[in-house]
């Protein structure tokens, strides 16, 4: 018997005796999160916002953080005063009931590791409960209104914008009303004074930019995070000029940002439509709907019916099959497709407007049709280059053709998902490529012109889509 | 077929189907916990945590492949992330080895009481790196193919055929004579 074998032997044989007491507390936890599937959405979003984030290949962490601070920001407004505490620092202070502002946020990763970069976010406070957080690279804004508990995200480079409702998880509110950093964001500025609970440290005076400044530090606790939060304030005026706020994860494992708050401008009087809660116009509401749900679906054109059966040949291996069907295609005709495969019926606007899991769903389909696409095409190119080998020209450029043609299927709408386009441009360009070699040997200059200028709006078109999915 | 009808079931508001998902993988699951934590406490909160995350998102789940093999994955990446936080506090408290403490697996009081079988094979399996132990146990445990594994720790299969072959071999003979 091999290792492997007696180490397998050894699995089957383990046991388990499990104390009801285990299955007590397990089955309880699990059916009364069961009962409430109103926290799951929220969870849901969190996650595939996340999803969506880290699929991207620019600056993450100052993304995360305006979509970490907006849901946090939900998560620990409770209403009501920090603290209870409501002692006024500075007489000078009093006057100042600034109900919109705007600051500057910078976040310092604090890694052990290496040190990262900062990064700001401009922060914008519209009278109590309203913030909007916009960053720049990539370009994501959060609008949060903590009046209603919802949060839409907004992704400028996909145009698309997430709802989040009912962002307030009410089992995360904490008793005392404490908020951390988060609440400061969306309480009046002079609340910023009003931290200070008899435990405050006086750090007392320094110059910043040629001000004198004033200031205390004090050391506040949620359930999540324990807040070493200093605040300097003009010392004439009582204007806050700098907050710093380092949150000291209570779990160890997750990394520790510092937020410096300042260039804080007040009294100003803010867009309001800045604060909209509806996706600005062009853009795309993610999460509403089901595949099914897109468009009604029609009846496919006959030659769209043969590309279908052919795309379902290939992978049963009825290769020869799937290649003669292609041969037989009459390009000329109408090629109209019902809503399945998506690869040929969803748009990127349709694709960002489905449901997460619809659009995973989606994407496993087209991704695994857009392979089958590829080793089709590989086949043919592979049978029109025996055929140039050969000197059957006509039949190598029948081959060629196809596989251009199929190319050029994927590519057909310019409201197709950037991912199917692409990947037909690529077909195009390798057909095209055999091509020019094709039409080089046989001394067929018009056709070979006609296939080099092809190439050339392939590759000026593939640029033009990067482009635009950079957001350019 | 009775996974997809327990977790249809399931998703139009049967508790009792929760309920048996839960009683049909149970001990599957915590011996696969075990086996990759040597912890029993570990491995109870990485099945709790599993459990009530999947009653929680059970309105969205839609089931694409095995029930076993989906649970087994969230267990392992739980049980992986519990092990991180266990280590960073361990680290913070300046107290050595705690992801790899030896736990008395059959310790009195415990809700969870392992046969010799299994505490043999979780002693063995802590002698392991992390990489190779996480491979033997989802692959012959958690019955997933390597390219599977290699999908979902994000690493190519022959590296997921690698650490298994090395784990195996230093497996048989941490337990040479014993087995």
């Amino acid at each position: 018997m091999s290792s492997a074998e007696k180490i397998k032997k050894l699995f089957a044989k383990s046991k388990v005796t499990v104390n009801s007491k285990l299955d007590d507390r397990i089955v309880s936890d699990a059916l009364t999160a069961f009962d409430r599937p109103e926290e799951t959405g929220f969870i849901l979003a969190g996650l595939n916002t996340w999803r969506m984030i880290m699929n991207k290949t620019m600056t993450k962490l100052a993304a995360a953080a305006v979509i970490i601070i907006a849901v946090f920001i939900g998560i620990h407004y409770p209403g009501g005063s920090i603290n209870g505490a409501s002692v006024a620092f500075g007489e000078v202070l009093g006057y100042i009931q600034a109900s919109s502002y705007n600051f500057d946020l910078t976040g310092v990763p604090i890694t052990e590791e290496q040190p990262s970069e900062a990064f700001t976010i401009q922060a914008m406070v519209l009278e109590l409960g309203r913030l909007r957080l916009d960053c720049s690279a990539p370009k994501i804004s959060s609008i949060t209104d903590f009046n209603t508990g919802k949060c839409l995200l907004i992704f400028h480079q996909n145009k698309a914008g997430v709802l989040m409702e009912d962002l307030v998880i009410n089992n995360m509110k904490t008793e005392d009303g404490i908020g951390g950093i988060y609440a400061l964001f969306s309480r009046p500025i002079e609340n910023l004074w009003n931290l200070q609970d008899g435990t405050q440290e006086n750090l007392g005076e320094k110059q910043i930019d040629g001000r004198t400044v004033t200031g205390f530090r004090v050391f506040q606790k949620d359930p999540y995070f324990e807040y070493d939060i200093a605040i300097w304030a003009n010392k004439t005026t009582g204007v806050p000029i700098l907050v710093e706020v380092l949150p000291k994860p209570l779990d160890t494992s997750h990394p520790s940002i510092k937020w410096i708050m300042n260039n804080f401008i007040l009294d100003v009087e803010p867009d309001e439509k800045l604060f909209n809660l509806e996706v600005p116009e062009g853009y795309t509401l993610s999460q509403q709907w089901d595949l099914d749900e897109l468009q009604p679906d029609a009846e496919p054109s006959a030659e769209a019916k043969k590309i279908v059966e052919m795309l379902e040949l290939w992978p049963r291996g009825q290769k020869t099959k799937a290649v003669e069907i292609l041969l037989g295609l009459d390009w000329a005709q109408p090629l109209e497709f019902g809503n399945e495969p998506y690869i040929f019926s969803i748009t990127e606007k349709a694709y960002i407007s489905l449901k997460f899991e619809d659009q995973k769903r989606a994407w496993d389909e087209i991704r695994a049709i857009a392979e089958t696409v590829m080793q089709i095409v590989y086949e043919v190119l592979n049978l029109g280059q025996a055929a140039v080998s050969a000197q059957n020209y006509k039949e190598a450029e029948r081959y060629f053709e196809a596989g251009l043609q199929l190319g050029k299927l994927l590519d057909r709408n310019p409201e197709s998902m950037i991912m199917v386009r692409l990947v037909g441009i690529a077909v195009e360009k390798k057909t095209l490529n055999e091509m020019i070699n094709l039409y080089t040997t046989t001394k067929n200059q018009e056709k070979l012109r006609d296939a080099e200028e092809q190439l050339r709006a392939a590759e000026a078109e593939k640029e033009e889509i990067k482009k635009k999915a950079r957001g350019q | 077929m009775i996974d997809r009808l327990l977790v249809t079931r399931c998703r139009e508001g049967s508790r009792d189907a929760l309920r048996r998902i839960y009683e049909k993988y149970r001990d599957s699951l915590l011996i696969l916990a075990i086996a990759l934590s040597h912890d029993v406490n570990l491995a109870e909160d990485a099945v709790h945590d599993v459990f009530v995350t999947f009653a929680q998102n059970i309105g969205s789940f839609k089931l694409t492949g095995s029930l076993k093999a989906y649970l087994a994955k969230c267990v392992a990446n739980r049980v992986r992330d519990l092990m991180r936080t266990r280590h960073s506090q361990a680290k913070a408290l300046n107290s050595e080895r705690v992801s790899s403490v030896s736990v008395d697996l059959n310790e009195p009081g415990r809700l969870i009481a392992c046969n010799e079988e299994l505490r043999l094979l979780s002693s063995a399996l802590a002698e392991l790196p992390d990489e190779q132990r996480e491979v033997i146990v989802l692959h012959i445990h958690g019955q997933m193919r390597f390219r599977i594994i290699a999908k979902s720790l994000g690493i190519s299969v022959n590296t997921v055929k690698g650490r298994y072959r090395y784990g195996i071999r230093k497996l048989h003979s941490i337990l040479n004579g014993e087995i």
